[in-house]
């Protein structure tokens, strides 16, 4: 695959992957793909099955590759779980948000990343700091947010994915991949969320998104990738593609 | 939606989507300041004080206050080691059937080991500890990575050490001589038993370390949620077999304790039971059978509650088998005052539906 036209390769990816593929028992989820990610937003498509999650379980390390390989600034590496994904700057948001109910809007934005201060040999927690940092955090998000001690428990669909997202953009992840990340949500909330993420795209984040909504994707992302049956199909230029185009790809020809 | 400004203060808005009234704003905020374990807390001491004042009544205030409040924390001692072990296994989510027969099976070994080596009291404690821990990292083991569901795995691990111990024993109490135990398990000083101290310092350590060590926070979050944990890169199955082991050492602690306090060992008396008693204490103490949330201190007041009970009852010349029988009531009674909150936001929510559907078909009713 050649890079996306608006970004002449003059750069090595940041994450890519070369002749991925995946099989479920004789189902081939994924089949040879190979994928660059540059700064901006990249938006995933296709129908249901087209292997858009299996493509990103596979670069948020819950899933291994039975081919091929994940590269980072172009050098292949062993994602063998989300520790170590994460450990290489790949944040993931997942569809079920993966925060811990029962904790602080702080404590779940700092979840195994915990600031520690040492006292006599002991590691302890520093709730002080972490709140601080969560407050600061959560104001570079545009959604309305309760103060960070607050449990995640009370909050609203798109507050909890404003967290996940302060979480990603907190610790600077090399690369953000989002699977679904408004499906859940109103139409406001949406809208808030979409804010957060064009801002990262903005600020050069590399931000990978998972979409089923076609006309908010080629609004919103600067790349598209068109994936159909464990391939990928097309990558338009989403400024000089319709709707009628994308459908096109996705499920083949429409005459 | 509030301004960038109003967002880091306090006032910020809890719903994006407004139309809350400043009230029940308010009184979820202090809910949140007021976390719901202290709120437990409070109820629990304030619990304990009650009780004791209708004891102290009921019983002319005589013999119940004074040297009778050092027998309740006295016969709650070992149950409270126990419990503190049990919380922490509830807290990282999972649940530890086998610790009374695990401590039966400390007096066990440290029985042993006494006889055989010529009452060597340091190898005893030693070997009795360790003999805990082991048990409780067999559990651990079994729950963390064979993924064995906690109840099953402990209910079975709690036969194993019962026979276990019983094999070791003959089935016999094999009595333990040792002036120093003894000392431990019945003595005081200024009054207040060596059992209670022990209780105290076991309760301190783990009240600093649930709450304070980074070890500690990640079992809530382990608790909380395995499967957010383990993406964010906690080794979730490290913590899990870390608090079973903790769990069996309070155990082997308390079977010492125990060893001390009547001078056998002891394979079932006094230990066996001490399972399901810690659970409910661990349950009075307002943390969950779902993980994540409750505290060490509520574990040690519902022990407190649970032998206050006992004691008063007794003292009141109550039929012991209505001591059950008032346990399980207030273990009922407890659980229920304790989602009272979950019952009335449902009932609130509940209601407020019904008026919205009214109003839409009242609407209904008038278009022409």
């Amino acid at each position: 695959m050649s890079a996306p036209a608006s970004q002449a390769s003059v750069t090595v990816a940041r994450l890519a992957a070369s002749h991925l593929s995946k099989r479920y028992g004789h189902v081939a989820a994924l089949n040879d793909v190979s994928v660059e990610f540059r700064p901006g937003l990249t938006g995933i498509i296709g129908d249901n099955g087209a292997g858009k999650s299996t493509l990103l379980k596979i670069f948020s390390g819950v899933e291994v590759p039975d081919e091929g390989a994940v590269l980072i600034d172009g050098e292949p590496v062993l994602l063998d779980s989300a520790r170590v994904a994460r450990r290489a700057g790949i944040e993931s948001l997942y569809q079920d948000l993966a925060l811990v109910e029962t904790m602080s809007i702080a404590h779940n934005i700092f979840l195994g990343r915990e600031l520690t201060r040492r006292v006599a040999g002991l590691c302890l927690v520093d709730r002080r700091k972490m709140r601080q940092a969560a407050d600061e955090a959560l104001r570079k998000v545009r959604i309305a947010m309760p103060p960070s001690r607050t449990g995640v428990r009370q909050l609203s669909g798109g507050q909890r994915q404003a967290v996940a997202l302060a979480r990603a953009m907190r610790f600077g992840a090399r690369v953000v991949l989002l699977d679904e990340p408004t499906a859940a949500l109103g139409p406001r909330e949406t809208a808030a969320v979409l804010g957060i993420v064009r801002d990262m795209a903005d600020r050069g984040e590399t931000v990978v998104m998972v979409g089923h909504n076609l006309p908010q994707m080629l609004e919103l992302a600067d790349n598209l990738l068109v994936m159909r049956a464990g391939r990928v199909v097309a990558t338009p230029d989403p400024r000089a593609t319709t709707l009628r185009d994308l459908t096109e790809f996705m499920v083949g020809s429409l005459d | 939606m509030s301004t960038l400004a109003e967002m880091g203060t306090e006032n910020g808005g809890i719903a994006v989507e407004g139309g809350q009234t400043s009230t029940s704003g308010t009184s979820r905020r202090l809910t949140n300041t007021l976390s719901r374990d202290v709120l437990i807390d409070f109820a629990l001491i304030a619990a304990l004080g009650l009780l004791m004042v209708i004891f102290g009544v009921a019983s002319s205030g005589k013999e119940f206050l004074g040297s009778n409040i050092v027998a309740i924390f006295d016969s709650g001692a070992i149950l409270g080691v126990v419990a503190v072990g049990e919380v922490i296994v509830m807290i990282a989510g999972a649940l530890d059937i086998s610790v009374g027969s695990n401590a039966g099976l400390v007096t066990a070994a440290v029985s042993e080991v006494m006889v055989h080596q010529r009452n060597n009291l340091p190898l005893a404690i030693v070997a009795g500890l360790l003999v805990g821990a082991l048990a409780g990292a067999v559990n651990g083991f079994a729950v963390a990575y064979l993924r064995i569901n906690a109840v099953i795995a402990t209910l079975a691990t709690y036969s194993a050490f019962l026979g276990a111990a019983l094999l070791v024993t003959n089935g016999n109490q094999v009595g333990v001589v040792s002036n120093f135990l003894a000392t431990l398990g019945t003595g005081s000083v200024a009054s207040i038993p060596y059992l209670v101290f022990i209780l105290i310092v076991v309760v301190a350590i783990a009240m600093f370390a649930m709450r304070s060590t980074l070890a500690g926070h990640r079992v809530y979050a382990v608790g909380g949620s395995p499967t957010a944990s383990r993406l964010a890169g906690i080794r979730v199955q490290r913590y899990l077999l870390a608090v079973f082991v903790v769990s069996g050492l309070c155990a082997a602690v308390a079977g010492v304790m125990l060893v001390g306090q009547t001078g056998t060992a002891q394979p079932t008396e006094g230990s066996v039971g001490l399972e399901l008693t810690a659970i409910t204490a661990v349950l009075l103490g307002g943390t969950g059978l779902t993980g994540g949330t409750g505290s060490v201190l509520g574990a040690v007041l519902g022990v407190l509650v649970l032998s206050t009970l006992d004691n008063g009852l007794l003292l009141i010349g109550v039929p012991s088998f209505w001591q059950e029988v008032a346990t399980g009531g207030l273990l009922l009674v407890a659980v229920l005052l304790q989602d009272v909150g979950g019952h009335r936001a449902r009932w609130r929510a509940v209601r407020a539906a019904r008026r919205r559907a009214a109003r839409s078909s009242a609407a209904m009713a008038v278009r022409p």
